[in-house]
This record gives structure tokens, C-alpha cells and sequence, in this order.
């Protein structure tokens, strides 16, 4: 009886072509963790033991056991990959999968179409390889996570997926860009 | 004779590509690297344009955007432009131009009578004329006020064009690529600096461009360029002006993209506005020459004499008779010297008494001379000079007068956070008043006229741009191009004589003369914030970039003060004029702004799900099964829910997870009611107060576990809801134990209502065990479908037996088709939110019309639901006496008396035979129609409230001039004793 439905689904046309390709993301996971106050410590020890290292500063994710955890305020984290257990008294963990769709750019022009819309700057120097951003795009929250040279991933609230994904097809048409 | 005309070789246009454009829609040619004034000038110049006011004609003055008199409408119909300086417009295959303010023509124009009233058209006329005889006069003439004056159009329908907007991040921002602005960028860059250089004009070089091509002057540019151009840390933007300088280092670039005829249809662009961040800044942002002020200084063929020379060298365009070159400082030389070189016939005429026999070195020169008038009324014929004290010295004829007096630097962007510029004697320039400490100028801009100053100002200040920034890299060296150069060393006159009182104007573009200023003084509009007003020097679109200092100069000789103590205006952005389409970009029609869908938006969309907009939603009004317009469609909805089942997409709601040890103790704090013991399984309707007590929003919370809450808000206010409930746990409450967590993207929603819907939930969910025992009203269900979470809870905005049903959003979908389809033998249809808001007018049920945050909880009816014992926000500004006030407005239910009549939201309600005036007693919130009633009925808030149940009151609605009568009752049309929702 149930599938998953993207917020997407039947809108992705084949584009005009380009050096620019464009499309959503599946089959990813997301929660939030966040730690209760004066459990900090406790819960990070926690993650430790789970995970791996942990990141240390905001814009910044680490990897470990098949997971990826983007620090996103004072510990607040952003997990993909598989949940975790935290305990009540050490922090709450929420699922978001459902929350956000997942758009990519990939292409020569990647950084720029994205500086159409989002006061990044997307230069090496400031935004490396594994960097990410949680920033806003045409008046609706988004999270930049640079996952390639030239490939950045755009997690989109879902509500606003749609109007997110015609207003990065129209960024992308200057450049040429195609669907995948 | 034609002014103007080609010289067969030289220049940098290209000679084999032929650009064909219109004027007034005559043919004319031109040829690539043009712009349409040079082409006009190509073509024989003479009268391009009337002036604003007096209708006089006017010739090509300058080559750059300060241009104040060669002013077009390019292009027609949507896309049509109005005052576009020609001197800036690039010449395009195609281009239509027109000119402006001249009618029939430009050559023969019927306004220009108004030359004969002129002594009726000075300063503060439009003030004195057109006030009387009435208070409202001036809107009468102001119409054809503006008709006469003839400032370009613009077009009222939509532009087709595209525009984009960007944002960019440098280290170094290099404005102006100007000699000075070519050794910043390359010092910074050759250090290591990210270095951006943006140039107003299509090529780079700024006075460097007025040298010969190929000439070591030129040759030195090109150098640089491809240099600046090889290194990847370095963007060239040219046809980039930087409009405005706000806090942060923040900056506003125009670029135009005209000449790649863009193709809105492939994406392209016309003009890109950048929001540039700069690290570092350093403006070589040049210098613009000033006129001289002489009687009849506004006759086409009186130039600007470094535009004169950039006409020569850039476009080949030279006059085709004898020039004058009228100046007060050295850099008119330059001028003269390469008219020599060009073989063109020049005679200079100093207003100095002596000049460095280096720069009239085969020259002729007049010293001591002053230019007292020139003869042709479309076209200088001819100049007088005369001595100092006013007797003739010679008179010559010429076909262009270029004239120099002086230098003002562009300080505009220095200028533009509030850093006023100073006087500098030694100049006699304003130059930029201070920097803040990122910040630096060199070149023209300092007042660093001399070509090597200029580099070598430019050189260390792009160096130290790098080297604050980090960079250590060594920028090595950089020789100035071996090339004679004339600085701007002069005198501070600029007005000649005018023994037969002629017009000399100041501001050209807005007709400003001297005696204009002069007539500012004497009616006391003396300071230079008055005089601009009174007099309109300085407001056209060139915003007085030839003109401020000259007008400046004369007020301060009037008041008998120095310039600094006269003072300046203050520069604001746009440097120039900047479309509103630039600024928008990307932001119009569908993309005006962005658009929230519902998890079940594509399926409402294939339907007959008829939406409309609230907030950024698109939410699903109605139904077509139920009807083809909303009045008709929602009361077949609203007869389904209170006869059968309706299930409707409540996924707009906000949604917010709220968890924690401390959860039932902050939900306690927040809501009016008490939520401490709200046991596990159970669900609570709840009111919040901001800490004025104004409701702020109502909804239900449930509590899934020990530490887990499940919050719904309204669709209206879950941005505000969320971001209080964070302030609160940020700032009064940190130490609480509890993270809040908006998921209203997470869970889609719908609403399943009326006396059947226990049964569609079965059928839905069989084997489920949905009973009253299993799950009473104000109960919660968690449990999984094939893996899928489904939260069931039993309330009701409806008033009905109902249900909400969540799931996660990407699974909300196939669960609605699945209910449909389940509950299909018992007729269950979807319903829009014009039912669901009416559903609950009649229950008596609040919404987002109701609290409209004027509101408190007894305004709304719901005091009793206050905990008496515990404290929660509002609590303590809620029994301020104005609050709890007798006659304060409170929530009534209205009933219309007269069949056939309508109430309508937002009327005036007033007691029977009170006079119709004024504000009323209170206004109709919502209004529907009674399906249960048979009647129109509405929520109201009204003073007193309940107080008057069964009174009879007036509804005013103004708009349509309408009066109804209503009765007053309670806000509960409908079970009030809630039998059916504990079916």
C-alpha cells in the first residue's frame, strides 16, 4: 500500500542540456540530535561510541560507522545514514527524512547558479570539499553540503521542494543544464 | 556644416563591421565599438536632444555616463528605456533611439517658445505658479506640467527582458580600471589577493583609452590587462558600475549584457546586479572635468575637452573645422596636443597668465583669455575671447569649443556611508573625506593627477590591500608608461564673464543657470541642501556630476564663504541610474515568491482540488465534485461532515516536537492551561498568551510518551509559535531540559469528519479496535501500517466526530488514496478549507480571523480555561484593568435577521439607532453560511460581548454602502453540550 513519494515526483522534465546536471537525491536517511542542557558532554561520549569522532566546528561533518553527522549549532547535529540512541536525559532525536527533499548541482557552473540564490561564498578558500551551510534560497531555508569539486547537495524544506526545484531549473538555464 | 565627422583611419572601432541603427527612425550606420553619440557625432553631431525646461538644443557633451544632454529612448513598446545617456549606450545592430523632449522634432520644436518666457521659468516657478488659486491646484497642473517637460517614458507593459540578481565574495575589490585601478588590481593579485576590478565602461583602461593605439601608452594597458586576465584569482568585470557602498563592506554592481543580445528565452540576462562582499576595497574610481560656466555654454559643439580627446582617439571623430580648447588647468593640453598630432587646426585659450612652456610647446595659446560667447544656434560657428577685464581679444571661428575647468574626483562611493568629502585647496577638488580603515583611493580620485602618481598610489595600494589581507607574494614593480604626461594643475575660475547677461548654465540636463543661483541667494535658499531643492540643480538623472562644483563655487562667492564652508550635497546610491528590474531580477512572475505545497498538493491538483493562496501556501479551497464555484461547492462539503464522513488535508498545520524531561513542565508555562498531568495517550487543546496576554495561538497538544509532545499550531502562526517557544528556551528558560523541533514538513495530516468517520477509519485500518474504549475523544493511537507510522488522534475542529490521521509526509499520499478508496461504500469525499473554516463557525470554534493578535483569552471567550493556580505567560498582564473593562469587545455569535441579505467579514457593528459613524462597537471576524441554521451567521467581536446576547445590532459594511440587521447570541450555534463529539 505505501511507497515513498517525493515532493517531486512527475516534475523532473528532461532539461535543455549542458554542462550542468541537476536532480534529486533518494534513499537517504536524516535525524536531528540535539543534546539537553548539562548533557552535553554525556550525550557527545554517547555519539563517540557510536559514531566516531565528532566534528568541532559548525560547517563541518564527520563520517563514521556508514554515517555522516554535520555539527549544526551548539551540540546540534544533522545525521544521516542510520539513527542513533541517546537517552531522554542526554538529548532528543528527531527524524527529518521526511522533512526535507534533496536537490543536487553537479557541473563547471555548480558554485555560481548557486550564488543566484544563496549569499555563500562558494570559493575554495571558504567553502571547501565536505563544507556545508545552512543558508536560504529564494526566501526558504536550505543546507548546502559541497559533496564533490564541482557537486553540491541542496536539502530543501519538502513544502518547498517544488518551488525550489523550478527556481533552480531557471537558475540553471543560462548555463545549460539536464536532468537526472 | 556638420560639426562633426569620421576621420578615415585610427581610432578603436571596428572598421569592417558596420552597425546599422535608427534615430527618430531615420536609418543611420555606425560601426562596432561605437556608442550612439559617437556614431552621431560620426554622423555630423549637432542637436541631439531639448533641454528639460527652456527647450533649448543641445549637442553631445561628454563620452562617459555623467552625460547630462544626449539623453534617449532606446528601444520600443516593452521594451522601451527613457533616459539613457548616449554616450554610455553601445551602438547595437539595430538599436532604435529616440530623442527626447523635442516635439515635433528635436530641430524644430514647438516648446522651445518657452525661451521667449524665460525670465517666467526660473528657479522655485513651478512652487510660485501653480499653487493658487486652491489647496489642491498643483495636482491639476502637474500632468500637463510633466507632459510639457517631456522626460523620457517608460513603458507600462511588462519587460520581457530577463534579469538576474548574484551574490559574489572577493578579497580586493578594485573599482575603476583606470591606470590607477590597473596597478591595484595587479599588485593585489600578483601578491595573491582575490582580486575583483570592475569598470563602468566596455573596456578597460579608463584615460589610458585616449591614447593612440599602439602607443606606449596603450601598449602599457594592454600589458596589464593580460596579465590581470592570465591570473585565475582575478575577475574582470567590465560594463560594471558599482552603484552604491553600504555597511559590511557590502556593495551593489550593475553589469549590462546588451551588447550579447541576450536571449530572455535561453536564460540570458540583459543586466546582472552583483552583491558583492569586499574584503578590502580601493577606489581609483577617476575623475569627471567640469565645465566653464560662459553665456551660451550649452550649444552643441561645446564639449568637455577630455571628451573631445576620447572622441578623437577612441572613435576616430574629430570636428570638422577649427577647435578651440578653452581651459583653466593643464590637463586640456593633452587635448590639444593630439588634435596637433591629428593634424586638426587648435587654438588654446588659458585663463592663466603664464603656462610651463612645456605643454604650449607648438602649440598656439592665448594666456590670460576668457571665453565671453559663441555664435550658432545648432552648432558652434564661432568663440570670443576676451582679456580679464572684459575687452575683446579675438574672436575665432570653431566647430567644437572644448573647454576644461578642472577636475571634480568621484567621491560618490567614498562618500556613500556618510564619510563627507573634504576641499582640498592645493587641487581645488573635493577629495574623499576619510576611509574606513578596509578602505582605500588612488589616482584621480586623490587628486593624484599625474599619470605616474597615479600608478604609484595605485601600485601600493592594491599591495597593501594584499598584505592586510595576509598575502605575502611579491608584487615586484611597476613602471608607468613612458609618455608625456599634463596632470590638472590650474586655477579655481570657472565663470567667465557675460556682459550681455546670456544664459550660462550649470546643471544642463536640469536647465540650472547662474542666475538661478544667484536668485536662490537672494530669496535665501542659500544653504547647498536648499539651493538643490529650490533650484533642481543636481536632481536630474546625471545627478549633477558636471555640474555641483561649478554651481557650489558661485553660491559660496554669493555668500562671500569658501566652498568647503558652502559645503556639498550628500551622495547616496545609485551612483547611476539602476532599473527596478535589476534589482528584482530572477523575482517576477512565477518566481515572485517562493510556494508551499501540501504533501497532497499533486493529488488535489488531478482532483479537482481548486486552491488558493494563504501565506505561502497553496491550500486546497474546495472541491469541483461538490460544485464549480467556492459559494456553491462548500456547503455541499459542509453537508457531507454533518451528515456523513469528509476527510480534508490538514497537513498545513504546524507541527512541532517538543521533547525532554522538563517537556510537561515548559508546555505548562506556555499554555494558559494546564499541561503538567496531562497523562500519557491523551491530547489537549491548549491557548497561548504572548507576555502582554494577547492570544497569540491556539491548537492541540498530545503527549506520546513520558518526554515526548506532539504540538499542532495554526497553519498562520507556526513560524512565530516556533520561534517564541526557542526565544523561550533560549533566553528565559535555559536551564528547562526540552529541545523543540519544528516537523510540520515531516508529517502530512488529514482530518477525518463527520458521524461516520469512526466507521471510514475502519474500514481504513481493519482490525483495529477504534472504539470510544479503545480510543475516546481526546485520545491518541500510535501504530504501524506495513512499517509506516500512522498517529490517529480523536478531536474535532468541526464540531463532529473526528479524527486527525499523520503520516510521514513522503507516505501521506498513498494513506489518503487508501482511506478514499477504503471508505468509498460509505460516500466519504475529500473537503476544501472553505468547508473546514465553516465547520467551524458554526461549532463556535476560534481561528487565525479571530486572533488577529488584539485579542486576549477573554476577548475570545476562553478566560475560564486559565489555570488558577499555576502561572503561565500573560498571566500577569492579563487582569490590567483595560483588559478585564465591561465594555471591552468579546467574542458573540451574530445571526442575520433579514433573509435574503448577507453578512459580510470585516462589517462595523453599531446598536440599534446609533448614528453610523466612526469605528462602531466592534466587527464581524468570520462569516458563513448556516447550513444547521438555515441563515447566514458569523463570529463578531463586540463591546460587551455577551452581555447583549439577544440584542438586536446594525451591521455596517461602507465599502458596498450597506446596512443589516443581526442578532447578538452565543458564538455556539451548534451542540453545545458537544453530544457528538463523544459518539
Amino acid at each position: 500500500m505505501f511507497e515513498r513519494r517525493s515532493a517531486l515526483a512527475g516534475a523532473l522534465h528532461a532539461g535543455p542540456g549542458g554542462p550542468l546536471t541537476i536532480g534529486e537525491v533518494r534513499g537517504w536517511t536524516l535525524w536531528q540530535v540535539t543534546a539537553q542542557p548539562g548533557a552535553e558532554a554525556a550525550m557527545m561520549s554517547s555519539l563517540v561510541a557510536q559514531v566516531g569522532a565528532l566534528p568541532d566546528k559548525v560547517g563541518l561533518a564527520t563520517q563514521g560507522n556508514g554515517r555522516t553527522l554535520m555539527l549544526v549549532g551548539p551540540a546540534q547535529y544533522l545525521l544521516s545514514g542510520g539513527p542513533v540512541t541517546v537517552s531522554d536525559a542526554e538529548g532528543a532525536v528527531v527524524e527529518l527524512t521526511h522533512a526535507r527533499t534533496r536537490l543536487y548541482v553537479e557541473g563547471p557552473d555548480a558554485a555560481e547558479v548557486l550564488s543566484r540564490g544563496a549569499p555563500l561564498d562558494f570559493h575554495d578558500s571558504a567553502f571547501p570539499l565536505g563544507a556545508f551551510a545552512q543558508t536560504g534560497i529564494h526566501h526558504t531555508p536550505v543546507l548546502i553540503y559541497r559533496v564533490g569539486a564541482a557537486r553540491y547537495e541542496i536539502d530543501a524544506l519538502r513544502t518547498f521542494a517544488l518551488t525550489l526545484w523550478h527556481w533552480l531549473e531557471d537558475a540553471c538555464l543560462p548555463f545549460g543544464f539536464g536532468v537526472k | 556644416m556638420k560639426g562633426f565627422k569620421r576621420l578615415p583611419s585610427g581610432g578603436r572601432i571596428d572598421r569592417a563591421k558596420a552597425i546599422s541603427f535608427t534615430l527618430d527612425g531615420k536609418a543611420k550606420q555606425g560601426f562596432a565599438g561605437d556608442t550612439l553619440a559617437s556614431a552621431l557625432l560620426a554622423g555630423g553631431g549637432g542637436v541631439v536632444g531639448r533641454s528639460f525646461k527652456y527647450h533649448r538644443p543641445r549637442g553631445v557633451m561628454t563620452a562617459g555616463p555623467e552625460e547630462p544632454n544626449a539623453l534617449f529612448t532606446l528601444g520600443s513598446g516593452a521594451t522601451q528605456e527613457p533616459n539613457i545617456p548616449g554616450t554610455q549606450a553601445e551602438l547595437l545592430e539595430g538599436l532604435a533611439a529616440r530623442t527626447q523632449n523635442g516635439w515635433p522634432s528635436v530641430g524644430f520644436d514647438v516648446m522651445a517658445i518657452n525661451q521667449r518666457f524665460a525670465k517666467l521659468l526660473t528657479a522655485g516657478f513651478y512652487y510660485k505658479t501653480f499653487m493658487g488659486p486652491r489647496k489642491r491646484s498643483w495636482m491639476l497642473y502637474e500632468p500637463f506640467i510633466r507632459k510639457a517637460a517631456g522626460l523620457g517614458e517608460a513603458s507600462a507593459d511588462p519587460d520581457p527582458a530577463r534579469y538576474d540578481t548574484r551574490r559574489a565574495f572577493t578579497e580586493v575589490l578594485v573599482v575603476g580600471s583606470g591606470p590607477a585601478g590597473l596597478a591595484a588590481a595587479l599588485a593585489a593579485a600578483r601578491a595573491g589577493a582575490r582580486v575583483i576590478l570592475a569598470e563602468q565602461d566596455s573596456d578597460l583602461g579608463g584615460s589610458l583609452l585616449s591614447e593612440p593605439v599602439g602607443s606606449a601608452g596603450d601598449a602599457w594597458r594592454a600589458t596589464a590587462i593580460a596579465e590581470l586576465a592570465a591570473l585565475p584569482q582575478v575577475t574582470l568585470m567590465t560594463r560594471t558600475t558599482v552603484q552604491g557602498l553600504y555597511d559590511g563592506n557590502t556593495l551593489g554592481l550593475l553589469e549590462r549584457r546588451d551588447h550579447l543580445s541576450p536571449d530572455p528565452a535561453k536564460g540570458q540576462a540583459r543586466q546582472v546586479f552583483t552583491t558583492l562582499t569586499a574584503q578590502r576595497i580601493v577606489f581609483a574610481t577617476g575623475a569627471i572635468e567640469r565645465p566653464l560656466v560662459f553665456a551660451d555654454n550649452d550649444r552643441p559643439g561645446v564639449m568637455l575637452a577630455s571628451s573631445a580627446l576620447a572622441y578623437l582617439q577612441r572613435y576616430a571623430v574629430a570636428p570638422s573645422g577649427p577647435a578651440l580648447v578653452v581651459t583653466n588647468n593643464d590637463s586640456a593640453y593633452r587635448t590639444a596636443h593630439a588634435f596637433k598630432a591629428a593634424g586638426l587646426q587648435v587654438v588654446v585659450a588659458d585663463t592663466r597668465a603664464t603656462v610651463d612652456a612645456a605643454l604650449t610647446a607648438g602649440l598656439e595659446v592665448e594666456t590670460a583669455a576668457r571665453l565671453v560667447g559663441v555664435s550658432g544656434a545648432h552648432g558652434v560657428t564661432a568663440a570670443r575671447l576676451a582679456r580679464a577685464d572684459g575687452s575683446f581679444l579675438r574672436a575665432l571661428p570653431s566647430t567644437l569649443v572644448a573647454v576644461s575647468g578642472g577636475w571634480s574626483p568621484a567621491v560618490h562611493l567614498t562618500s556613500h556611508t556618510g564619510i563627507k568629502p573634504r576641499w582640498d585647496a592645493a587641487t581645488a577638488c573635493f577629495l574623499p573625506g576619510g576611509f574606513a580603515a578596509t578602505h582605500a583611493a588612488c589616482g584621480a580620485v586623490m587628486g593624484q593627477f599625474a599619470l605616474g602618481q597615479a600608478i604609484a598610489a595605485g601600485f601600493t595600494a592594491g599591495r597593501d590591500a594584499a598584505a592586510a589581507l595576509g598575502h605575502a607574494g611579491n608584487s615586484g614593480a611597476l613602471a608607468a608608461p613612458d609618455i608625456q604626461s599634463f596632470g590638472a594643475a590650474g586655477e579655481p575660475l570657472w565663470r567667465m564673464p557675460n556682459p550681455r547677461h546670456r544664459k550660462a548654465f550649470l546643471d544642463f540636463q536640469n536647465d540650472v543657470s547662474d542666475k538661478d543661483v544667484a536668485q536662490a541667494f537672494d530669496e535665501g535658499y542659500r544653504s547647498v541642501e536648499h539651493l538643490k531643492r529650490y533650484t533642481t540643480l543636481g536632481m536630474g538623472t546625471d545627478q549633477g556630476k558636471t555640474s555641483n562644483i561649478n554651481a557650489l563655487a558661485i553660491m559660496a562667492g554669493l555668500r562671500d564663504v569658501t566652498i568647503p564652508e558652502a559645503g556639498t550635497t550628500t551622495f547616496r546610491p545609485p551612483y547611476t541610474p539602476t532599473a527596478i528590474g535589476a534589482l528584482a531580477g530572477r523575482a517576477v512572475g512565477k518566481h515572485f515568491r517562493p510556494i508551499r505545497r501540501s504533501p497532497l498538493h499533486q493529488w488535489q491538483e488531478a482532483n479537482g482540488g481548486v486552491f488558493i493562496e494563504a501565506g505561502p501556501w497553496l491550500r486546497c479551497w474546495y472541491y469541483t465534485w461538490a460544485g464549480d464555484s467556492a459559494a456553491s461547492a462548500y456547503i455541499k462539503e459542509m453537508e457531507l461532515v454533518r451528515r456523513n464522513v469528509g476527510v480534508s488535508d490538514v497537513s498545513y498545520l504546524g507541527k512541532i516536537d517538543v521533547q525532554g524531561p522538563d517537556a510537561p513542565e515548559f508546555l505548562n508555562r506556555v499554555y494558559v492551561n494546564g499541561f503538567a498531568k496531562l497523562p500519557v495517550g491523551k491530547a489537549r487543546y491548549g491557548v497561548m498568551l504572548n507576555d502582554d496576554a494577547v492570544a497569540l495561538d491556539d491548537g492541540t497538544t498530545t503527549r506520546l510518551s513520558e518526554n515526548r509532545f506532539f504540538m499542532t499550531t495554526t497553519t498562520a502562526q507556526a513560524g512565530e509559535v516556533m520561534s517564541w517557544l526557542e526565544f523561550l528556551l533560549e533566553t528565559a528558560w535555559p536551564e528547562l531540559r526540552v529541545q523543540v523541533t519544528s516537523i510540520t514538513d515531516a508529517w502530512g495530516g488529514m482530518a477525518v469528519s463527520g458521524p461516520n468517520a469512526r466507521k471510514a477509519l475502519e474500514l481504513t485500518f481493519p482490525g483495529r479496535d477504534l472504539s470510544s474504549a479503545a480510543l475516546p475523544y481526546m485520545g491518541v493511537l500510535e501504530f504501524a501500517v506495513e512499517g509506516v507510522p500512522i498517529r490517529l488522534i480523536r478531536l474535532s475542529f468541526s464540531g463532529e466526530l473526528a479524527y486527525e490521521v499523520y503520516t510521514p509526509a513522503d507516505y501521506t499520499q498513498d494513506l489518503w488514496e487508501h482511506l478514499l478508496a477504503a471508505a468509498a461504500p460509505l460516500g466519504i469525499k475529500p473537503y476544501g478549507l472553505e468547508a473546514l473554516a465553516s465547520l467551524r463557525i458554526e461549532k463556535g470554534h476560534v481561528a487565525g480571523l479571530d486572533l488577529d493578535h488584539r485579542n486576549t483569552l477573554d476577548d475570545i471567550g476562553l478566560g475560564k480555561m486559565a489555570g488558577k493556580e499555576k502561572d503561565y505567560i500573560g498571566r500577569a498582564m492579563r487582569f490590567r484593568p483595560k483588559l478585564q473593562a465591561p465594555e471591552r469587545w468579546s467574542l458573540v455569535g451574530l445571526e442575520l435577521l433579514d433573509a435574503g441579505q448577507k453578512l459580510r467579514g470585516g462589517s462595523i457593528l453599531f446598536p440599534q439607532g446609533a448614528e453610523l459613524k466612526g469605528h462602531g462597537h466592534g466587527w464581524i471576524t468570520s462569516v458563513t453560511w448556516s447550513i444547521e441554521l438555515n441563515k447566514y451567521i458569523a463570529l463578531a467581536l463586540y463591546d460587551g460581548g455577551l452581555k447583549h446576547a439577544g440584542e438586536e445590532i446594525v451591521c455596517a459594511y461602507p465599502l458596498l454602502n450597506e446596512t443589516v440587521r443581526a442578532k447578538v447570541v452565543s458564538p455556539h450555534f451548534i451542540d453545545q453540550e458537544g453530544k457528538r463529539l463523544h459518539v
